[in-house]
């Protein structure tokens, strides 16, 4: 009897037990079944929507561009390089007390209080949350900013530790040698885009990559993780340019425009044996880091973008086509004859008469002689030189923006174009075009294309291109070599002395050019395109400088007297740096007692007026003689053009110091200047 | 008889088993659960030091872009000092000029002598004066001797020497 209730009891205890145990699995099963159902909710139906959210709350995602590649110089200094810079921006949206802030922000970073909290207030109610307050700011500025403007209790991950101000990172092109190479360089504008130069033309190059960013933050808005983009890393340029032969370059180019008082110039030295361009100047010029004061004209390349009548020193090709054909030598003879010439009509004059050597024709720049030798060349051998020499092409510099120059075809010449184009009218060239001619005689005939890039790098200095210029043969040796020494005659006896160097031998030609106007369709006597292309050492060239200057005003006006100094200053600074050896003890006649005149002896500085009026008289009167309008766009103006023009001032300068005008003899009595005096009178 | 002890016998070896099944058991779900909770809490560590490292990573890793930026800047800073423009204010601002060691010697010479003139690079190199300095009426009206002049320049660049000016 005792045993049954035990039993029951127990049977009742079990019973409960596993009801409470099945009431808490339910319960358990129905909590989880909940959450479950509660899981799926939220990630399935509200999945994109939570995910959106969460990301926004966690990541960040920041969108820069990389740093723009370097341009270097042949020595790998830096012309144009990027460095990081900071904007500091507010977001109006997170800022609760606009007066206070705009009070604070401008008293750190110097601005107009006033300005500013309208600026904060505006887009406070429109909503906006990109304010620029200071741009571009470099890292010293940043620091004092942000220490400037630290809160105190601001739970801020980033600086500037305030509310609602950010920074945000740019960068900044800058040109370490300010206006340097200004013209080869270009410029980028603010989106890192090549406006100009090398800028432009190695955009592709140089333009880094666009980089995305995304972090992932904590609550504190620390950074914690990190996912870049992939991106390639921009390149690096490496130019033939020596940043210090392009200093000495622009140095002598801009005294000598300044001397001249000439409306701008150009000047480019050649390696000749390579074909790197070491120095390409151009004055007036710019600084890219100051482009607003910047001049329309004075940021383009004159170099490569203008074309000019070259004068004589285009009878280079007329002497190149006459010596390849094997029709003359330099001590051939040639008769000017009266100094004048009749081509179709036209008369061609020149104050050089008789007969003398084709070398002493080019010496003097004598024009009678120069047309004499191109119509025995002839149209179809003239102009093929003339296309062999590069003339009428692009040199295919790597520079935006390069002419072609004016080169018409022998179908379309007139009856007197090919004496016209033998003294280097009725043709265009570019000072590259011309610089790159004598660059080839230089080279014993070779011509190399002359490139202004070396190299292209990556950033870890592996070479991706190398430049490989195209070599022709365009004159044999020979023919070179005869040339040169016409050349150096010219340096010696002829138009080009003041082109003698200190130390070294020297070779090249004068030119001298009435300029073209496109307005009035017609040459203006009065405008001048005066330059001298030469090379030194005369034996053993090392490099070719072409000088051009552009409406020179001062003196007689023609190469011999405004370029050939500019091209004497350039050689004499940049070839000892480049361990030429010198080549030449005697630099120029010294003047003292005995080859001074009598009249002026005892009168320093009557006796420099001289010595700078000295030089290039008879270029200058050819010139003033016989130079033919330039023509070679229009030929109209050319036949409204009298064949005797009006007496440039250079030559009324020539009659005043000319012994056979029966003034005083002024001039310095050197041997040549003797022996001109007797061959004129 | 023989059956009841039996029967007494059986329940208390289950009891028994029970209750040594019931321990193994609460001991086993022990240790389960002491696994389950180490290894949440090393999960959770693992993740709060992966999120430390992260944050430390990422501290580094814009210093090491600061750094790159300030490198940068700093380059920059010696381009500019080494401008060949910047070079040229330095030099004159400590009265720096260029001085060559070649002797000076200004002598005479005609065209003439010139259009011989063969290379001669051993040869001392003479500069000409005419530029650079207008001719002084004492020297001209007295006809100065070359040897005097040549004495003159060799004293002036010896002077030039000494005083690492020109």
């Amino acid at each position: 009897m005792k045993k049954k209730p035990i039993k029951n009891k127990k049977k009742d205890l079990r019973q409960v037990a596993f009801t409470r145990f099945m009431l808490i699995v339910a319960i358990f099963v129905l909590w989880m079944g909940g959450i479950g159902v509660r899981l799926v909710h939220l990630q399935v139906s509200q999945h994109n929507w939570l995910r959106e959210r969460a990301l926004d709350q966690r990541q960040e995602v920041k969108k820069s561009r990389l740093l723009r590649g370097t341009i270097y110089d042949r020595n790998e200094r830096a012309l144009a390089m990027s460095v990081n810079v900071k904007t500091l921006y507010a977001d109006p949206t997170e800022i609760e007390e606009v007066e206070t802030a705009a009070r604070d922000i401008a008293k750190a970073v110097k601005v107009d209080a006033n300005a500013l909290h309208k600026q904060l207030k505006e887009g406070k109610e429109s909503g906006k949350r990109f304010i620029a307050i200071a741009k571009k700011l470099d890292e010293t500025t940043v620091q004092k900013v942000n220490k400037a403007l630290q809160t105190a209790n601001l739970k801020k991950a980033d600086l500037p530790g305030y509310a609602g101000l950010h920074w945000k990172e740019e960068q900044k092109r800058s040109y370490p040698n300010g206006p340097l190479a200004a013209n080869v360089l270009g410029f980028s504008n603010a989106d890192d885009v090549g406006q100009a130069g090398i800028e432009q033309s190695q955009n592709n190059i140089l333009r880094g990559a666009d980089v995305q960013k995304v972090q992932d933050r904590d609550r504190l808005g620390r950074v914690y993780d990190e996912t870049v983009s992939d991106h390639g890393l921009p390149k690096d340029v490496y130019l033939t340019i020596d940043n210090s032969i392009q200093y000495q370059t622009e140095l002598a180019l801009a005294e000598g425009v300044r001397n001249a008082k000439a409306k701008s110039g150009m000047a480019i030295v050649i390696d000749q044996r390579t074909g790197d361009i070491l120095a390409m100047a151009n004055y007036p010029s710019f600084d890219p880091e100051n482009l607003a004061s910047a001049k329309g004209e004075a940021v383009a390349d004159r170099a490569i973008q203008t074309v000019y009548s070259p004068g004589s020193v285009f009878k280079l090709v007329t002497y190149s086509s006459a010596l390849e054909k094997n029709l003359i030598t330099p001590e051939g003879p040639v008769d000017a004859g009266n100094g004048t010439i009749d081509v179709a009509g036209h008369k061609f004059s020149d104050h050089h008469t008789g007969v003398m050597s084709y070398a002493e024709a080019l010496a003097h720049s004598s024009n009678i002689c120069a047309i004499k030798t191109g119509m025995r060349v002839g149209k179809p051998d003239f102009y093929s030189m003339v296309q062999k020499m590069g003339f009428g092409r692009k040199t295919g510099i790597e520079l935006p923006a390069e002419t072609a120059g004016i080169v018409r075809n022998p179908d379309r010449w007139n009856g007197d174009s090919l004496a016209s184009m033998s003294i280097g009218y009725e043709i265009g060239v570019t000072a590259l075009q011309m610089a790159s001619a004598f660059a080839t005689i230089a080279n014993d005939g070779v011509k190399l294309q002359p490139h202004i890039i070396k190299e292209i790098r990556q950033q870890d200095g592996t070479v991706i291109s190398a430049a490989q210029p195209d070599r022709t043969q365009v004159v044999s040796a020979e023919t070179a070599r005869s040339l040169r020494k016409m050349l150096r005659q010219v340096v010696l006896t002829g138009t080009g002395r003041r082109a003698q160097l200190d130390g070294y031998t020297s070779a090249g030609k004068t030119g001298t050019a009435w300029k073209f106007d496109p307005k009035t369709k017609r040459v203006e006597s009065s405008k001048y395109v005066s330059s001298f292309i030469g090379f030194a050492p005369y034996e053993n060239p090392a490099i070719t400088i072409a000088v051009v200057m552009d409406e020179p005003q001062v003196g007689a006006r023609d190469g011999g007297m405004v370029s050939a100094p500019v091209f004497k200053q350039i050689a004499d600074a940049i070839l000892p740096g480049l361990n030429v050896a010198r080549d030449r003890a005697v630099v120029r006649e010294t003047l003292t007692a005995e080859n001074l005149p009598e009249e002026i002896a005892g009168d320093p500085v009557e006796a420099k007026k001289i010595l700078i009026e000295d030089t290039d008289t008879e270029e200058r009167s050819s010139f003033a003689r016989t130079a033919k309008p330039a023509k070679g766009e229009d030929r109209t103006s050319e036949k409204n053009e009298p064949v005797k023009k009006a007496e440039p001032p250079a030559k009324r300068q020539e009659k005043e110091i000319h012994p056979a005008a029966g003034k005083p003899k002024l001039v310095i009595k050197n041997k040549s200047s003797t022996e001109k005096g007797k061959q004129k009178t | 008889m023989s059956q009841q002890p039996r029967r007494q016998t059986k329940p208390r070896r289950s009891e028994s088993r029970r209750q040594g099944i019931s321990w193994k058991y609460s001991a086993l779900t022990l240790v389960c659960g002491a696994i389950l909770v180490t290894g949440f809490f090393f999960a959770g560590k693992l993740h709060f030091s992966s999120m430390d490292y992260g944050i430390r990573n990422s501290r580094l890793r814009k210093q090491l872009d600061e750094m790159e930026a300030e490198k940068r800047r700093l380059l920059l800073s010696r381009e500019i000092s080494l401008s060949p423009a910047e070079l040229m204010k330095a030099a004159r601002k400590i009265e720096f000029s260029q001085s060559s060691d070649i002797p000076e010697v200004a002598r005479a010479a005609t065209t003439a002598e010139m259009v011989k003139a063969k290379p001669a690079p051993s040869v001392a190199v003479v500069q000409k004066t005419v530029i650079s300095k207008p001719v002084e009426p004492a020297k001209t009206a007295s006809a100065p001797k070359p040897v005097n002049v040549e004495k003159q320049a060799k004293q002036e660049s010896k002077g030039s020497n000494k005083k690492v000016k020109s």
